[in-house]
Protein backbone atom coordinates (compact mmCIF):
# COMPACT_ATOMS: atom_id res chain seq x y z
CA UNK A 1 0.00 0.00 0.00
CA UNK A 2 3.13 2.09 1.54
CA UNK A 3 4.22 1.51 -2.51
CA UNK A 4 1.55 2.64 -4.36
CA UNK A 5 0.91 6.08 -2.45
CA UNK A 6 4.30 6.32 -2.88
CA UNK A 7 4.62 6.23 -7.13
CA UNK A 8 0.55 8.09 -7.12
CA UNK A 9 2.00 10.81 -5.43
CA UNK A 10 5.38 10.55 -8.08
CA UNK A 11 3.25 10.29 -10.87
CA UNK A 12 2.39 14.03 -11.78
CA UNK A 13 6.02 15.11 -11.65
CA UNK A 14 6.85 11.83 -13.97
CA UNK A 15 4.13 13.17 -16.91
CA UNK A 16 5.64 16.39 -16.67
CA UNK A 17 9.06 15.29 -17.23
CA UNK A 18 7.53 13.00 -19.66
CA UNK A 19 5.44 15.80 -21.71
CA UNK A 20 9.30 17.85 -21.51
CA UNK A 21 11.18 14.64 -23.21
CA UNK A 22 8.55 15.01 -25.92
CA UNK A 23 8.85 18.71 -26.41
CA UNK A 24 12.86 18.24 -26.73
CA UNK A 25 12.39 15.16 -29.11
CA UNK A 26 9.89 17.05 -31.09
CA UNK A 27 12.17 20.17 -31.38
CA UNK A 28 15.28 17.89 -32.03
CA UNK A 29 13.51 16.33 -34.67
CA UNK A 30 12.70 19.88 -36.10
CA UNK A 31 16.27 20.80 -35.90
CA UNK A 32 17.66 18.10 -37.69
CA UNK A 33 15.29 18.34 -40.78
CA UNK A 34 16.42 22.14 -40.27
CA UNK A 35 19.91 20.95 -40.24
CA UNK A 36 19.17 18.47 -43.17
CA UNK A 37 17.48 21.17 -45.20
CA UNK A 38 20.57 23.77 -44.73
CA UNK A 39 22.96 21.28 -45.51
CA UNK A 40 20.86 19.47 -48.99
CA UNK A 41 21.05 23.78 -49.65
CA UNK A 42 24.80 23.18 -49.41
CA UNK A 43 25.37 19.70 -50.28
CA UNK A 44 22.30 19.50 -52.87
CA UNK A 45 21.72 16.28 -54.03
CA UNK A 46 22.37 17.15 -57.98
CA UNK A 47 19.69 15.27 -59.70
CA UNK A 48 17.06 17.34 -57.61
CA UNK A 49 18.50 21.25 -58.51
CA UNK A 50 16.90 22.95 -61.47
CA UNK A 51 18.37 26.13 -61.93
CA UNK A 52 14.79 27.40 -62.99
CA UNK A 53 15.88 31.09 -63.94
CA UNK A 54 18.28 30.42 -66.43
CA UNK A 55 15.98 27.69 -68.33
CA UNK A 56 13.36 30.61 -68.82
CA UNK A 57 16.14 32.96 -69.73
CA UNK A 58 17.27 30.36 -72.25
CA UNK A 59 14.11 27.79 -72.90
CA UNK A 60 15.27 27.17 -76.65
CA UNK A 61 18.15 25.19 -75.35
CA UNK A 62 15.91 22.71 -73.90
CA UNK A 63 13.49 22.16 -76.28
CA UNK A 64 10.16 22.59 -74.85
CA UNK A 65 7.24 21.90 -76.98
CA UNK A 66 3.70 22.52 -75.74
CA UNK A 67 2.57 23.52 -79.24
CA UNK A 68 1.14 20.33 -81.50
CA UNK A 69 -1.14 21.71 -84.11
CA UNK A 70 -1.25 25.15 -86.17
CA UNK A 71 -4.68 26.79 -86.77
CA UNK A 72 -4.48 25.37 -90.13
CA UNK A 73 -3.99 21.93 -89.06
CA UNK A 74 -7.01 22.41 -86.10
CA UNK A 75 -9.65 23.66 -88.88
CA UNK A 76 -8.62 21.09 -91.42
CA UNK A 77 -9.03 18.50 -88.11
CA UNK A 78 -12.29 19.51 -87.03
CA UNK A 79 -14.30 21.36 -89.73
CA UNK A 80 -15.90 19.54 -92.51
CA UNK A 81 -16.21 21.45 -95.67
CA UNK A 82 -19.63 22.74 -94.71
CA UNK A 83 -18.48 24.21 -92.06
CA UNK A 84 -15.31 25.79 -93.68
CA UNK A 85 -18.14 26.99 -95.68
CA UNK A 86 -19.06 29.02 -92.40
CA UNK A 87 -15.90 30.78 -91.59
CA UNK A 88 -17.59 33.61 -93.82
CA UNK A 89 -20.21 33.98 -90.73
CA UNK A 90 -17.28 34.81 -89.01
CA UNK A 91 -16.95 38.24 -91.19
CA UNK A 92 -13.53 36.85 -92.86
CA UNK A 93 -13.28 37.18 -96.63
CA UNK A 94 -12.71 34.50 -99.01
CA UNK A 95 -8.90 34.86 -98.89
CA UNK A 96 -8.46 35.28 -95.36
CA UNK A 97 -10.21 31.84 -95.26
CA UNK A 98 -7.75 30.47 -97.83
CA UNK A 99 -4.78 32.10 -95.83
CA UNK A 100 -6.35 30.41 -92.62
CA UNK A 101 -6.28 27.51 -93.85
CA UNK A 102 -2.48 27.43 -95.55
CA UNK A 103 -1.19 28.94 -91.80
CA UNK A 104 -0.88 32.65 -93.63
CA UNK A 105 -2.92 34.08 -91.69
CA UNK A 106 -3.99 34.92 -87.74
CA UNK A 107 -7.29 36.01 -86.71
CA UNK A 108 -7.92 38.96 -83.93
CA UNK A 109 -8.90 39.02 -80.81
CA UNK A 110 -12.77 39.24 -81.47
CA UNK A 111 -12.63 36.57 -84.30
CA UNK A 112 -10.61 34.17 -82.57
CA UNK A 113 -12.92 34.19 -80.02
CA UNK A 114 -15.33 32.95 -82.34
CA UNK A 115 -13.38 30.67 -84.34
CA UNK A 116 -12.77 28.76 -80.91
CA UNK A 117 -16.28 28.25 -80.69
CA UNK A 118 -16.53 26.83 -84.16
CA UNK A 119 -13.74 24.57 -83.49
CA UNK A 120 -15.06 23.25 -80.42
CA UNK A 121 -11.36 23.50 -78.50
CA UNK A 122 -10.21 24.99 -75.08
CA UNK A 123 -8.96 27.96 -74.79
CA UNK A 124 -5.49 26.88 -74.00
CA UNK A 125 -5.10 25.05 -77.15
CA UNK A 126 -6.18 27.28 -79.24
CA UNK A 127 -3.72 30.27 -77.97
CA UNK A 128 -0.87 27.77 -78.33
CA UNK A 129 -2.24 26.41 -82.26
CA UNK A 130 -1.96 30.15 -82.79
CA UNK A 131 1.33 30.56 -81.59
CA UNK A 132 2.37 27.59 -84.20
CA UNK A 133 0.68 29.50 -86.92
CA UNK A 134 2.50 32.81 -85.63
CA UNK A 135 5.79 30.57 -86.01
CA UNK A 136 4.99 29.23 -89.35
CA UNK A 137 4.62 33.12 -90.77
CA UNK A 138 7.43 34.33 -89.54
CA UNK A 139 9.05 32.42 -91.88
CA UNK A 140 6.80 32.82 -94.37
CA UNK A 141 7.03 35.33 -97.47
CA UNK A 142 4.12 37.63 -96.03
CA UNK A 143 5.69 38.22 -92.77
CA UNK A 144 9.31 39.01 -94.72
CA UNK A 145 7.31 41.32 -97.19
CA UNK A 146 5.41 43.27 -94.19
CA UNK A 147 8.02 46.19 -94.46
CA UNK A 148 7.64 46.62 -98.19
CA UNK A 149 4.01 46.91 -97.94
CA UNK A 150 4.31 49.88 -96.36
CA UNK A 151 6.34 51.30 -99.40
CA UNK A 152 4.81 53.23 -102.92
CA UNK A 153 4.79 50.55 -105.95
CA UNK A 154 6.87 52.23 -107.47
CA UNK A 155 9.30 52.90 -105.08
CA UNK A 156 9.71 49.70 -104.17
CA UNK A 157 10.28 48.56 -107.96
CA UNK A 158 12.88 51.30 -108.40
CA UNK A 159 14.45 49.83 -104.88
CA UNK A 160 14.90 46.38 -106.47
CA UNK A 161 16.34 47.53 -109.79
CA UNK A 162 18.91 50.10 -107.78
CA UNK A 163 20.22 47.25 -106.54
CA UNK A 164 19.97 45.50 -109.90
CA UNK A 165 20.62 41.09 -109.40
CA UNK A 166 23.00 39.98 -112.01
CA UNK A 167 21.44 36.34 -113.48
CA UNK A 168 18.77 35.76 -111.06
CA UNK A 169 15.18 34.98 -111.54
CA UNK A 170 12.87 37.09 -109.58
CA UNK A 171 9.83 36.02 -108.74
CA UNK A 172 7.67 39.19 -108.60
CA UNK A 173 4.83 39.65 -105.80
CA UNK A 174 2.11 41.69 -107.76
CA UNK A 175 -0.14 41.77 -104.35
CA UNK A 176 2.56 44.27 -102.63
CA UNK A 177 0.92 46.36 -105.45
CA UNK A 178 -2.91 45.59 -105.37
CA UNK A 179 -2.51 46.84 -101.93
CA UNK A 180 -2.00 50.58 -103.45
CA UNK A 181 -4.18 50.29 -105.78
CA UNK A 182 -6.96 48.80 -103.51
CA UNK A 183 -6.45 52.31 -101.21
CA UNK A 184 -6.29 54.30 -104.47
CA UNK A 185 -9.54 53.41 -105.75
CA UNK A 186 -11.01 54.20 -102.10
CA UNK A 187 -9.90 57.87 -102.17
CA UNK A 188 -9.61 58.39 -105.88
CA UNK A 189 -12.08 58.81 -108.81
CA UNK A 190 -12.45 56.01 -110.67
CA UNK A 191 -11.23 57.93 -113.50
CA UNK A 192 -8.31 58.69 -111.87
CA UNK A 193 -7.53 55.04 -110.87
CA UNK A 194 -7.78 54.29 -114.46
CA UNK A 195 -5.12 57.06 -115.44
CA UNK A 196 -3.14 55.65 -112.67
CA UNK A 197 -3.26 52.31 -113.41
CA UNK A 198 -2.68 53.36 -117.02
CA UNK A 199 0.31 54.48 -115.44
CA UNK A 200 1.41 52.01 -113.87
CA UNK A 201 1.41 49.42 -116.53
CA UNK A 202 3.13 51.78 -118.81
CA UNK A 203 6.10 52.29 -115.67
CA UNK A 204 6.32 48.27 -115.25
CA UNK A 205 6.41 47.60 -119.30
CA UNK A 206 9.31 50.54 -118.98
CA UNK A 207 10.89 48.53 -116.37
CA UNK A 208 10.18 44.95 -116.51
CA UNK A 209 13.59 44.22 -118.87
CA UNK A 210 15.51 45.70 -115.63
CA UNK A 211 14.21 43.20 -112.92
CA UNK A 212 16.34 40.23 -113.18
CA UNK A 213 15.24 37.44 -111.00
CA UNK A 214 16.94 34.33 -109.99
CA UNK A 215 19.87 31.81 -111.27
CA UNK A 216 19.56 28.28 -112.51
CA UNK A 217 23.27 26.90 -111.39
CA UNK A 218 24.57 23.65 -112.05
CA UNK A 219 26.50 24.35 -109.08
CA UNK A 220 27.15 26.16 -105.71
CA UNK A 221 28.14 26.69 -102.46
CA UNK A 222 25.92 26.78 -99.24
CA UNK A 223 29.16 27.59 -96.29
CA UNK A 224 31.95 24.63 -97.43
CA UNK A 225 29.60 22.35 -98.59
CA UNK A 226 29.50 22.26 -102.49
CA UNK A 227 26.10 21.72 -103.75
CA UNK A 228 24.96 19.83 -107.08
CA UNK A 229 21.90 20.77 -108.62
CA UNK A 230 20.29 18.68 -110.45
CA UNK A 231 16.62 20.11 -111.00
CA UNK A 232 16.56 20.38 -114.89
CA UNK A 233 15.82 23.82 -116.67
CA UNK A 234 12.79 22.36 -117.86
CA UNK A 235 11.84 21.84 -114.30
CA UNK A 236 12.24 24.70 -112.99
CA UNK A 237 10.66 26.65 -115.80
CA UNK A 238 7.64 24.38 -115.30
CA UNK A 239 7.33 25.50 -112.05
CA UNK A 240 8.11 29.24 -112.75
CA UNK A 241 5.53 29.41 -115.24
CA UNK A 242 2.59 27.07 -113.61
CA UNK A 243 1.48 29.57 -111.60
CA UNK A 244 1.43 32.76 -113.87
CA UNK A 245 2.04 33.63 -117.07
CA UNK A 246 3.66 36.26 -116.78
CA UNK A 247 7.72 35.06 -117.26
CA UNK A 248 10.02 36.99 -119.52
CA UNK A 249 13.66 35.27 -120.08
CA UNK A 250 16.41 37.26 -121.78
CA UNK A 251 17.60 35.16 -124.64
CA UNK A 252 19.62 36.22 -127.95
CA UNK A 253 17.66 34.85 -131.05
CA UNK A 254 18.10 37.84 -132.75
CA UNK A 255 21.28 40.30 -132.91
CA UNK A 256 20.54 41.46 -129.34
CA UNK A 257 19.50 39.27 -126.18
CA UNK A 258 16.72 40.24 -125.01
CA UNK A 259 13.20 39.92 -123.00
CA UNK A 260 10.68 37.59 -124.23
CA UNK A 261 7.47 36.95 -122.62
CA UNK A 262 7.82 32.54 -122.37
CA UNK A 263 5.17 30.32 -122.58
CA UNK A 264 4.78 26.30 -123.11
CA UNK A 265 2.89 24.78 -125.49
CA UNK A 266 2.30 21.01 -127.06
CA UNK A 267 2.50 20.40 -130.84
CA UNK A 268 1.55 17.50 -132.24
CA UNK A 269 3.66 16.52 -135.68
CA UNK A 270 2.89 14.06 -138.06
CA UNK A 271 6.37 12.62 -137.90
CA UNK A 272 7.39 12.89 -134.65
CA UNK A 273 4.05 12.47 -132.42
CA UNK A 274 3.52 14.82 -129.40
CA UNK A 275 6.11 17.10 -128.31
CA UNK A 276 6.96 20.09 -125.80
CA UNK A 277 7.94 23.38 -127.05
CA UNK A 278 8.44 27.07 -126.16
CA UNK A 279 6.52 30.10 -127.87
CA UNK A 280 8.54 33.02 -127.38
CA UNK A 281 7.09 36.88 -127.62
CA UNK A 282 9.04 39.75 -128.68
CA UNK A 283 6.00 42.26 -126.82
CA UNK A 284 7.78 45.21 -128.34
CA UNK A 285 8.30 44.21 -131.82
CA UNK A 286 4.84 42.07 -131.71
CA UNK A 287 7.12 38.91 -133.23
CA UNK A 288 6.40 34.88 -131.93
CA UNK A 289 9.17 32.57 -131.70
CA UNK A 290 8.07 28.81 -131.64
CA UNK A 291 10.98 26.75 -130.47
CA UNK A 292 11.68 22.89 -129.86
CA UNK A 293 12.44 22.37 -126.24
CA UNK A 294 16.04 21.31 -126.54
CA UNK A 295 16.90 24.51 -129.01
CA UNK A 296 15.54 26.33 -125.90
CA UNK A 297 17.50 24.91 -123.62
CA UNK A 298 20.73 25.17 -126.03
CA UNK A 299 20.06 29.02 -126.19
CA UNK A 300 19.18 29.10 -122.60
CA UNK A 301 22.55 27.64 -121.35
CA UNK A 302 24.25 30.00 -123.52
CA UNK A 303 22.86 33.18 -122.85
CA UNK A 304 23.17 34.98 -119.30
CA UNK A 305 19.74 33.62 -118.64
CA UNK A 306 17.69 36.20 -116.84
CA UNK A 307 14.05 36.34 -116.26
CA UNK A 308 11.42 37.73 -114.57
CA UNK A 309 8.33 36.18 -112.88
CA UNK A 310 4.86 38.22 -111.83
CA UNK A 311 2.92 36.87 -109.33
CA UNK A 312 -0.21 37.89 -108.83
CA UNK A 313 0.39 36.69 -105.09
CA UNK A 314 2.96 35.88 -102.58
CA UNK A 315 0.56 32.72 -101.93
CA UNK A 316 1.57 31.36 -105.40
CA UNK A 317 5.56 32.16 -104.74
CA UNK A 318 4.91 29.58 -101.67
CA UNK A 319 3.49 27.13 -103.97
CA UNK A 320 6.40 27.32 -106.31
CA UNK A 321 8.90 26.93 -103.56
CA UNK A 322 6.72 23.91 -102.71
CA UNK A 323 7.03 22.60 -106.07
CA UNK A 324 10.31 23.20 -106.82
CA UNK A 325 11.25 21.52 -103.08
CA UNK A 326 9.43 17.98 -104.05
CA UNK A 327 10.97 18.23 -107.93
CA UNK A 328 14.16 18.37 -105.87
CA UNK A 329 13.48 15.19 -103.56
CA UNK A 330 12.13 13.27 -106.38
CA UNK A 331 15.43 13.55 -108.31
CA UNK A 332 17.49 13.04 -104.76
CA UNK A 333 15.86 9.55 -104.29
CA UNK A 334 16.37 9.18 -108.04
CA UNK A 335 20.27 9.77 -107.21
CA UNK A 336 20.24 7.75 -104.55
CA UNK A 337 18.53 4.84 -106.19
CA UNK A 338 21.25 5.02 -108.73
CA UNK A 339 24.53 5.71 -107.18
CA UNK A 340 23.71 4.96 -103.53
CA UNK A 341 25.36 8.25 -103.05
CA UNK A 342 24.68 10.41 -99.84
CA UNK A 343 22.66 12.93 -100.79
CA UNK A 344 23.41 16.42 -99.70
CA UNK A 345 19.51 17.71 -98.48
CA UNK A 346 20.66 21.46 -97.74
CA UNK A 347 19.92 22.63 -101.47
CA UNK A 348 16.90 22.86 -100.62
CA UNK A 349 17.31 25.83 -98.42
CA UNK A 350 19.34 26.94 -100.32
CA UNK A 351 17.03 27.18 -103.31
CA UNK A 352 14.52 28.26 -101.00
CA UNK A 353 16.80 31.14 -99.91
CA UNK A 354 17.42 31.75 -103.24
CA UNK A 355 13.75 32.65 -103.90
CA UNK A 356 13.12 34.37 -100.97
CA UNK A 357 16.05 37.08 -101.97
CA UNK A 358 14.35 39.69 -103.28
CA UNK A 359 12.94 40.83 -99.67
CA UNK A 360 15.61 40.97 -97.94
CA UNK A 361 19.01 41.92 -96.43
CA UNK A 362 21.63 41.89 -98.86
CA UNK A 363 23.42 38.82 -98.90
CA UNK A 364 26.46 37.24 -100.65
CA UNK A 365 25.88 33.74 -102.24
CA UNK A 366 29.04 32.10 -104.41
CA UNK A 367 28.55 30.47 -107.10
CA UNK A 368 31.06 27.88 -108.41
CA UNK A 369 30.36 27.14 -112.30
CA UNK A 370 31.07 24.11 -113.99
CA UNK A 371 34.17 25.58 -115.68
CA UNK A 372 35.62 26.62 -112.39
CA UNK A 373 34.60 29.87 -112.20
CA UNK A 374 33.45 31.53 -108.90
CA UNK A 375 31.32 34.11 -108.52
CA UNK A 376 30.44 36.27 -105.47
CA UNK A 377 26.47 37.56 -105.97
CA UNK A 378 25.07 40.17 -103.74
CA UNK A 379 21.00 39.62 -103.49
CA UNK A 380 18.49 40.12 -100.91
CA UNK A 381 18.00 37.07 -98.85
CA UNK A 382 15.22 36.44 -96.21
CA UNK A 383 17.11 34.20 -93.87
CA UNK A 384 14.49 32.21 -92.01
CA UNK A 385 15.68 31.26 -88.92
CA UNK A 386 17.88 28.71 -88.39
CA UNK A 387 19.98 29.00 -91.44
CA UNK B 1 20.50 17.67 -63.94
CA UNK B 2 20.10 16.63 -67.69
CA UNK B 3 18.30 18.97 -69.91
CA UNK B 4 15.99 16.65 -71.27
CA UNK B 5 15.01 15.64 -67.80
CA UNK B 6 14.95 19.49 -67.10
CA UNK B 7 12.64 19.71 -69.64
CA UNK B 8 10.36 17.21 -68.26
CA UNK B 9 9.65 17.67 -65.30
CA UNK B 10 9.35 21.63 -65.64
CA UNK B 11 6.56 20.37 -68.49
CA UNK B 12 4.51 18.37 -66.08
CA UNK B 13 4.70 21.08 -63.24
CA UNK B 14 3.69 23.36 -65.57
CA UNK B 15 0.39 20.98 -66.32
CA UNK B 16 -0.36 21.71 -62.72
CA UNK B 17 -0.36 25.39 -62.34
CA UNK B 18 -3.86 25.84 -61.67
CA UNK B 19 -4.31 28.89 -63.49
CA UNK B 20 -5.24 28.35 -67.43
CA UNK B 21 -3.93 31.95 -67.85
CA UNK B 22 -0.54 31.83 -65.98
CA UNK B 23 -0.38 28.02 -68.12
CA UNK B 24 -0.81 29.73 -71.71
CA UNK B 25 1.89 32.23 -70.67
CA UNK B 26 4.65 30.01 -68.93
CA UNK B 27 3.99 27.94 -71.83
CA UNK B 28 4.61 30.56 -74.85
CA UNK B 29 7.30 31.62 -72.53
CA UNK B 30 9.26 27.87 -72.29
CA UNK B 31 9.27 27.90 -75.66
CA UNK B 32 10.85 30.79 -76.33
CA UNK B 33 8.26 33.81 -77.37
CA UNK B 34 8.91 37.11 -75.97
CA UNK B 35 6.34 39.02 -73.49
CA UNK B 36 5.30 41.40 -76.54
CA UNK B 37 4.93 38.15 -79.08
CA UNK B 38 2.56 36.64 -76.12
CA UNK B 39 1.04 39.25 -75.41
CA UNK B 40 0.41 39.82 -79.58
CA UNK B 41 -0.73 35.76 -79.33
CA UNK B 42 -3.25 36.00 -76.34
CA UNK B 43 -4.37 39.60 -77.25
CA UNK B 44 -4.00 40.96 -73.85
CA UNK B 45 -0.94 43.99 -72.95
CA UNK B 46 2.80 43.01 -72.14
CA UNK B 47 1.68 44.08 -68.52
CA UNK B 48 -0.85 42.19 -68.15
CA UNK B 49 1.56 39.41 -69.69
CA UNK B 50 4.37 40.16 -67.44
CA UNK B 51 1.88 40.36 -64.24
CA UNK B 52 0.44 36.50 -65.36
CA UNK B 53 4.41 35.22 -65.78
CA UNK B 54 5.17 36.20 -62.52
CA UNK B 55 2.22 34.61 -60.73
CA UNK B 56 2.64 31.64 -62.79
CA UNK B 57 6.58 31.41 -61.91
CA UNK B 58 5.42 31.11 -58.56
CA UNK B 59 3.02 28.91 -58.85
CA UNK B 60 5.84 26.85 -60.83
CA UNK B 61 8.61 27.24 -58.12
CA UNK B 62 5.90 25.79 -55.35
CA UNK B 63 4.79 22.84 -57.05
CA UNK B 64 8.31 22.07 -57.98
CA UNK B 65 9.39 22.40 -54.33
CA UNK B 66 6.35 20.44 -52.89
CA UNK B 67 7.82 17.69 -55.60
CA UNK B 68 11.13 17.93 -53.68
CA UNK B 69 13.17 19.91 -56.27
CA UNK B 70 16.06 22.68 -55.26
CA UNK B 71 15.39 25.52 -56.88
CA UNK B 72 18.36 28.16 -57.44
Amino acid sequence: MKNKKRIKAKSPDIKNLEEKIENLEEKIDRIEKLLKGFSNYLNPDESKVIYLDKVFRHPIEYNFNFTKKSLANLVKEKLGSTEINQLHELGLSQVEIEDLQSDLYIPDAKTSEKLKEMLGVPWSDFILSKAKTYEIMKDSPEEHIKPYLELDTFTLLEKLISEKLHKKIICFVMNLFVKNKTTDLLTAEPTDYEIKTREEIEKIEKIQEEILLLEYPTDTFAGEKKLHFKITPEQMLDCITSYTSSVFVKLQIEEKPKFYKIQYTEWISEKEGKDSNIVLRDLAQKKVFLLHLSEFQKLWEKANFELIAFYDSSYKLKNIIEEITYIMKEVDMELKYLTDQTIDWMYEEVYEREIYMIFKNKWIIEMCYPDGRREKILSYVIEPSGY
Amino acid sequence: MEKEKIEKVISEAVEEVQNENYKIVLKLKLEGWKLEEIAEIIGKTREAVKNDYKRGKKSLKEILKRKGYILK
